[in-house]
């Protein structure tokens, strides 16, 4: 081939938000498959084996499928950086997530891992989520040679925030839904946050900000997404006071849904 | 007996609303407290129904004029129209947050629009969807100065993105 490798790779590098491209380039010949592969799978999302969505966007991948690609080509877990984990509500499935179960421990490049559900604004329940997966996603959390940094959370509540404790290289965390905070123990040496993230509170327990004390007082993001504006009102002087000294960049979202008015004209006679 | 006519304004929440109106009418985050923050980025939804619309920019107002200098300022607005009737983007009314604008203290102003018609249908922010807001004078001279961008986008009312 005449033009180096290395060009090839560049420009596939400006393609990586576009997966049906890339595959098709990985198709014409297979010096261009091997090329492209770092950024085909680089940012994946896997989904529950008897989901009912379709894999046909170049980057989506029923559970088993993708664990059958790792097995037979290795090397691929490698440049995986970024994985969405979507499990499916159907309530027929027991059990949901068993199959991500055995891919988690092969993914050691991941920077950033999701977890969400396949519906939009519905999210998945921790507690239905077999026993296997939630082992495997703590796991995958806590290991200490993992390249892991970002972790988003959208479940309906209930995700335990004590799985963070021992995080020793998560910097931002996104969490959609109100945590559990049962068995809540601040560590005497827990992570320092970069970024967080909180989206769709329904309460503010005394113990989340026991817990964030000790971990944002040098966040320099910080992300908002409250629909509830008395949590809004208690939380912001609160969570600001405790990161005044470092925080550059805030993200807030205005709700203003819950007041939408509308106004009548009548008649009145004299 | 006179008949006269005269309005009767009565305001109630929509059935979506289950926070008293009080605490949704007075949403104040005060930044006043955050000396180093650079670049501020705040999302709003406007929606629009034939009875009538819900305006979230005086909340924007009171955010911004409790902010000190800034890089960056992005206000994404997604407004949404839920209804029968041949809709109009254009009835928005952009005056109060244009004269905030104008005198913010922000070194660049970014305005992210994504128009929608119900939950799916977007349509593209442009001089011909929304004409009172291109063609005013301060959009176009902050744009003139380079201080102001105005993109379409394209993301849900209850999106994160």
């Amino acid at each position: 081939m005449a033009v180096p490798p290395e060009i090839i790779s560049h420009i596939f590098s400006y393609l990586q938000s576009d997966p049906i491209i890339l595959e098709i380039c990985s198709r014409a010949h297979p010096i261009l498959s091997r090329i492209a592969e770092p950024f085909r799978y680089a940012d994946i999302v896997v989904l529950d084996n008897m989901s009912d969505m379709d894999d046909k966007d170049g980057r989506t991948y029923f559970a088993a499928k993708l664990h059958t690609l790792l097995t037979e080509h290795p090397h691929i877990a490698n440049y995986v950086r970024r994985l969405e984990i979507r499990v499916s509500l159907n309530k027929s499935i027991d059990g949901a997530g068993v199959g991500f179960a055995p891919i988690l421990p092969m993914l050691m490049q991941l920077d950033r891992i999701s977890l969400t559900s396949e519906i939009e604004d519905s999210h998945p329940i921790i507690e239905n989520l077999s026993a296997e997966f939630r082992e495997a996603f703590k796991n995958r959390l806590l290991s200490p040679t993992s390249a892991l940094n970002e972790v988003a959370i959208f479940s309906n509540s209930n995700f335990p925030l004590r799985i963070f404790d021992d995080c020793t290289t998560v910097k931002s965390i996104l969490l959609c839904g109100s945590p559990n905070y049962n068995d809540l123990v601040v560590p005497s040496n827990p992570p320092i946050l970069d970024s967080l993230a909180l989206h769709d509170w329904i309460c503010i327990d005394p113990l989340f900000l026991a817990w964030a004390r000790e971990r944002i007082q040098s966040l320099r993001s910080l992300s908002l997404h409250l629909r509830n504006p008395i949590i809004v009102h208690k939380l912001c002087p609160e969570l600001f006071g405790m990161c005044s000294s470092s925080l550059t960049n805030l993200r807030l979202h205005i709700f203003s849904r819950c007041k939408f008015r509308s106004v009548c004209f009548t008649f009145a006679t004299e | 007996m006179i008949l006269i006519v005269q309005p009767v304004v009565r305001v109630r929440s929509d059935a979506d609303g289950c926070y008293p109106e009080e605490a949704t009418s007075g949403i104040q985050v005060d930044l006043s407290s955050l000396p180093h923050l650079k670049h501020l980025t705040i999302r709003a939804n406007k929606f629009i129904s034939d009875k009538g619309s819900d305006c979230p920019f005086p909340a924007i107002v009171r955010v911004l004029h409790s902010t000190l200098y800034l890089d960056s300022l992005t206000l994404k607005v997604c407004i949404c129209y839920y209804g029968y009737k041949k809709i109009h983007f254009n009835t928005v009314d952009w005056s109060p947050l244009l004269s905030l604008l104008s005198s913010c203290r922000s070194r660049h102003i970014g305005l992210r629009l994504s128009l929608n018609i119900g939950y799916s249908r977007h349509v593209e922010a442009s001089a011909d969807t929304l004409p009172r807001l291109y063609r005013s004078e301060i959009v176009a001279d902050m744009m003139a100065k380079g201080i102001l961008d105005i993109r379409s986008e394209n993301y849900s009312v209850h999106g994160f993105e």
